[in-house]
């Protein structure tokens, strides 16, 4: 072989060692983007753990709250959930080409939601051991008890079915699907307290809420107070 | 590569963009229905609005263009800006500014320049000075709104929202990033520091958590800037956010930064025939970033086997050291200054930037050309140089020895450029600037020219902004003096008194005044300040309320106006322009409108004064994923002056006017695999009322269908219909060109797009026949490094088959 030769492909060898190694595969479907107290995280074939902002999670993990804690769930697609006290949730995914369908099922508590919109072949799902509903992009507040599921819907359509008697409903704005054990589905028009609840659960900020009050105590001197609050 | 749906395309839905771009973006296919023999493919084929956009144009045969020029409007807009692109080997490079990228779309074309000395334009024209006169049909890239744009999606922070110093994360989504982004290459700046090392990427998923990195925040507002990147290394997309970080944080000291870096090397080796000439070219490209705490240090340079001394420098190299403060540049560069004095002008020296809000300064000083000496053509006996003086009187001509000249064509001067712009106010509420542009030929940098050149500008800048910037104001005026000719120096006193009878004690105070700034003698402009044809301004007012985005401007660019920094403005025009970007949330619609009039003669020395009209219409429907989008689209341009168009003034008339149709729709669909089908069809007419009779018809119909499947297979089938009649040289009968063009292309990846086949065949018959064949393997070796093998085949009709191979090679680090 022609010293050129060998020296074009001693180079090319050189080149080519340069690289670093793969990385790992993908299974990450979510991120924890928000904790607030007793929030644990419970990865498949482990135990529960305390759960850290900025965790990524991988489908079939759970998620669960403590009294007063709560945490924030955004999926790949931006949609968000958010895990209210005492609630627990295991998320799911799978991706097939360009679509990315997800669920929540949640064992119980109170679940509020902000889903983007889905695009075609995409959907998101909260499912509980007594009901299926389907989301195409809307926001809310999806409520697991023992007996009774609670969806309220503040925006868009979602289908509510109940896994007992496969009845649906569809619930749309304003409303809101009740699914029960007994199999029995129905909706009625959400009352104020409900959409407020619903409101406060799906709202989409993560940041905390400020209010800057000035005082003045009619001598010219001011004093300002900052209050910090945080919506449960 | 890029196909004509690819180019033509109008806003489409999200979902359909990422597939489809997954195809337009795959390895090397030639572009559908375009005739240029030079240009492969143009990137991007989408942009996002309000952000900058580079955009690269492959070409076939880098060697034989000496320049690229890209010529754009707006939508609405008539008047074309030009600017030169930064040729590099094969590939040509253009940042255009955010404030040009808005919806629905930025029409543009290529003038490319031939170093044989000819001039091709991309889509071809009818005409032979396709930089005065556009192709009658030329290109599009759809402009999407950046809350639209799903590639590069921020789950957190959240826009404008305040957290806790501990509680900030930064995480990106990829999920929907083109399949040709390089996931593990994305930047993510905060505050101007490059955490992109800290980050970590999970999937799709990139995270970076400051304070788990000893990062504490400070209050107030911070930035973080995401940079995606292509497999060719090209900036792919680029989004910012802000946020707030609310109370004060534990006094921590700032950890110790570690220099962090990042860099990539290109390697190429080509060889191309064309013509049956074979020829070799290799190239090679380095990119080098560094930062360390608040610092950052960038380099790159690019060397090429075409830099030759007889040319403009082919070769670039730039390196910079900056902060969020300063910056200090020495190489290649395109500084950004007031568009009327200095824009997209490639400069070879020293950038300076000094950015402390209240105040600030730009400082540039060096070449943007270099001297390129006069070559010798002949040489010629001493005896016979009359004879040959007498023949070409114009030329060039030295003595070689003590029997033989030479004769020479004219080369470049060098020329020198100095612009510093002081500045005050950040420009986020308020910026006021003043610039000062002197450029000059260096007469001594070369022995053999002709017209060396000289330019003053004077400018002043402004932008204020109201009601949470949803009012802003901004105006430009500049002030020119342009000496077309210094090669004899200032006037001397005994020619004023010859010349200038009348006035030569008052010219002569001028001349001592002015000599301090410019030469001055008979081809300075302005002659005089009573017209100010030297004077040009632009003033502008947007409004952004109720889903609105409203823009009155009004331009004046005098006759005479003349930036060396800025050699492609258009001058001699005026008018305003109004346009209006309307959404309808509940409809799903996005509707534009404008309206432009315009007219010349603006020193009223011209015989008759122009008027351009243009109006223009949009609409975008953007239904649920289940119906087609579709965007339909109407622009009408009239330009009359006042000459009859019959008489003896009728050689002067101008009276033409253009209807351009358009309507794109797309649609995503699941048939077996996944599909996205596309069907384009765009029509101009152009009524010529004047004598000349210049009418000219396009009607363009593309239809294409990629396709997805379940094993790593993409395919795209295209086909595309041209119809042109248009006018023929010397009075003939009138030119058609119909022709058709097919196109099949595959791409088939391996073991998790480890390695990539692809192959293309395009055959285009008609009027114009010729049958293309492109073949490209690549070979990912690591997830930061690849091999690119390609091969194209040209079967020409008439003339002889070209053909060219190349052999890539990528490393990122």
């Amino acid at each position: 072989m022609k010293p050129t030769r060998v020296s074009i492909l001693l180079l090319m060898s050189g080149m080519l060692a340069l690289g670093t190694a793969p990385p790992a595969g993908d299974t990450a479907v979510a991120l924890i983007s928000k904790v607030i107290l007793d929030v644990m995280r419970m990865q498949v074939g482990k135990d529960w753990q305390p759960a850290q902002r900025g965790e990524v999670l991988a489908s079939g993990e759970r998620v669960r709250t403590g009294e007063k804690s709560v945490a924030v769930i955004k999926f790949k697609d931006n949609s968000m959930l958010r895990v209210r006290e005492k609630s627990e949730v295991m998320i799911a995914g799978v991706q097939e080409g360009n679509a990315f369908s997800k669920s929540a099922e949640v064992q119980r508590g109170v679940i509020g939601f902000h889903i983007k919109k889905q695009q075609p072949g995409e959907e998101f799902r909260f499912t509980s051991p007594t009901s299926v509903a389907s989301i195409r992009g809307t926001s809310g507040q999806f409520t697991a008890t023992d007996s009774t599921d609670k969806l309220i819907v503040l925006e868009g359509l979602v289908r509510l079915t109940n896994k007992v008697s496969t009845q649906s409903v569809d619930v749309g704005a304003g409303y809101t699907g009740l699914s029960r054990r007994d199999g029995s589905v129905q909706m009625r028009p959400s009352t104020p307290e409900e959409k407020q609840a619903a409101e406060a659960s799906a709202q989409i900020a993560e940041q905390e809420n400020r209010l800057d009050i000035e005082l003045d105590d009619g001598k010219g001197n001011k004093k300002r107070i900052e209050i910090k609050y945080k919506q449960q | 590569m890029s196909i004509a749906v690819c180019e033509r395309g109008g806003r489409v839905s999200t979902g359909i963009r990422a597939l489809l771009l997954a195809c337009c973006f795959a390895l090397p296919s030639p572009t559908l229905a375009q005739l240029s023999s030079l240009v492969a493919s143009i990137s991007p084929t989408e942009a996002v609005s309000e952000t900058p956009l580079t955009i690269s144009v492959d070409l076939y045969r880098g060697e034989t263009v000496e320049r690229v020029y890209f010529l754009y409007r707006r939508f609405g807009e008539g008047t074309w800006n030009r600017r030169e692109m930064d040729l590099r080997g094969n590939t040509a490079f253009i940042l255009v500014p955010p404030a040009v990228v808005q919806p629905p779309y930025l029409e543009y074309y290529l003038v490319l320049a031939k170093r044989s000395g000819g001039l091709e334009s991309h889509p071809l024209s009818e005409s032979t000075d396709p930089l005065e006169r556009p192709p009658t049909r030329t290109l599009q890239i759809p402009v999407i709104k950046r809350e639209d744009d799903l590639q590069l999606v921020f789950l957190s922070p959240e826009a404008n929202a305040t957290y806790d110093p501990a509680d900030v994360v930064v995480s990106i989504s990829l999920l929907r990033a083109d399949t040709m982004v390089v996931r593990r290459a994305t930047q993510i700046i905060l505050d101007g520091r490059d955490v992109s090392r800290d980050a970590v990427l999970t999937g799709d998923l990139l995270v970076y958590v400051p304070s788990n990195h000893g990062l504490s925040l400070k209050p107030g507002r911070h930035r973080v800037t995401v940079l995606l990147y292509n497999r060719q290394g090209n900036l792919h997309r680029q989004a910012s956010m802000q946020f707030y970080v609310a109370s004060e944080p534990e006094p921590l000291a700032l950890p110790f930064q570690p220099f962090v870096y990042t860099g990539s090397v290109d390697l190429e080796s080509r060889n191309e025939k064309v013509s049956n000439i074979r020829t070799w070219y290799n190239r090679g490209s380095a990119r080098f970033s560094g930062s360390q705490g608040d610092w950052r240090f960038n380099a790159n340079v690019f060397v090429t086997s075409d830099e030759l001394p007889s040319r403009q420098p082919q070769n670039r190299y730039y390196a910079s050291l900056e902060s969020q403060w300063l910056l200090i540049g020495y190489g290649d560069s395109y500084p950004g200054y007031p568009n009327l004095i200095l824009s997209g002008k490639r400069v070879r020296g020293l950038n300076t930037s000094l950015r402390l809000g209240k105040f600030n300064v730009d400082l540039t000083l060096g070449q943007t050309t270099r001297a390129v000496e006069g070559a010798l053509v002949k040489t010629i006996p001493v005896d016979q140089l009359g004879i040959e003086q007498q023949a070409d009187p114009f030329a060039a001509y030295a003595r070689i020895d003590s029997v033989t000249w030479g004769k020479y064509t004219y080369g470049t001067y060098a020329r020198d450029i100095f612009i510093v712009r002081p500045s005050f106010g950040s420009g986020e509420k308020y910026q006021i600037g003043f610039t000062w542009l002197k450029a000059k030929d260096d007469v001594r940098s070369i022995t053999f020219g002709t017209r060396p050149q000289e330019n003053l500008v004077v400018g002043t800048d402004l932008v204020s902004k109201f009601d949470m910037n949803r009012i802003e104001l901004s105006a430009q005026a500049a002030f020119s003096a342009y000496n077309s000719d210094i090669s004899s120096g200032n006037f001397t006193d005994a020619y004023i008194d010859s010349v200038y009878k009348k006035d030569a004690a008052a010219i002569k105070d001028a001349r001592d005044l002015l000599k301090n700034f410019i030469t001055v003698n008979d081809n300075l402009r302005p002659l005089s300040f009573k017209k100010l044809s030297t004077f040009a301004y632009d003033v502008g007012l947007a409004l952004n309320y109720f889903d609105n985005a409203f823009k009155a401007s009004y331009i004046h660019r005098g006759s005479d106006y003349m930036s060396f920094g800025q050699t492609f403005l258009r001058t001699d025009v005026a008018g305003f322009n109004l346009m209006d970007r309307l959404r309808l949330p509940e409809q799903n619609m996005f509707v534009t409108l404008s309206y432009e009039r315009l007219h010349d003669n603006t020193s009223k020395v011209k015989a008759a004064t122009t008027r351009f009209t243009t109006v223009n219409v949009a609409l975008t429907y953007d239904p649920p994923p289940e119906l087609p989008s579709i965007s339909i689209g109407y622009a009408h341009f009239a330009n009359v002056n006042n000459m009859t168009i019959t008489g003896p003034d009728s050689i002067s008339a101008v009276n033409d006017k253009t209807n351009r149709y358009y309507l794109h729709a797309m649609q995503r669909f699941t048939y077996g695999a996944h599909h996205v089908a596309s069907v384009t069809m765009a029509t101009s007419f152009r009524n010529d009322f004047t004598r000349r009779n210049l009418d000219v018809k396009n009607i363009a119909i593309s239809a294409t269908l990629n396709t997805r499947y379940a094993v790593p297979l993409q395919t795209t089938l295209g086909y595309t219909l041209n119809v042109n009649e248009f006018p023929s040289p010397g009075g003939s009968p009138r030119t058609r060109l119909n022709y058709s063009t097919v196109l099949a292309y595959g791409r088939y990846s391996f073991a998790q797009d480890i390695a990539a086949l692809s192959v293309s065949f395009s055959p285009t018959f008609g009027d114009f026949s010729r049958f293309t064949f492109d073949y490209a393997a690549q070979w990912n070796v690591r997830p930061n490094m690849y091999l690119l093998l390609q091969y194209s085949y040209f079967h020409n009709k008439g003339t002889p088959n070209d053909d060219f191979w190349s052999l890539k090679y990528r490393l990122e680090y």
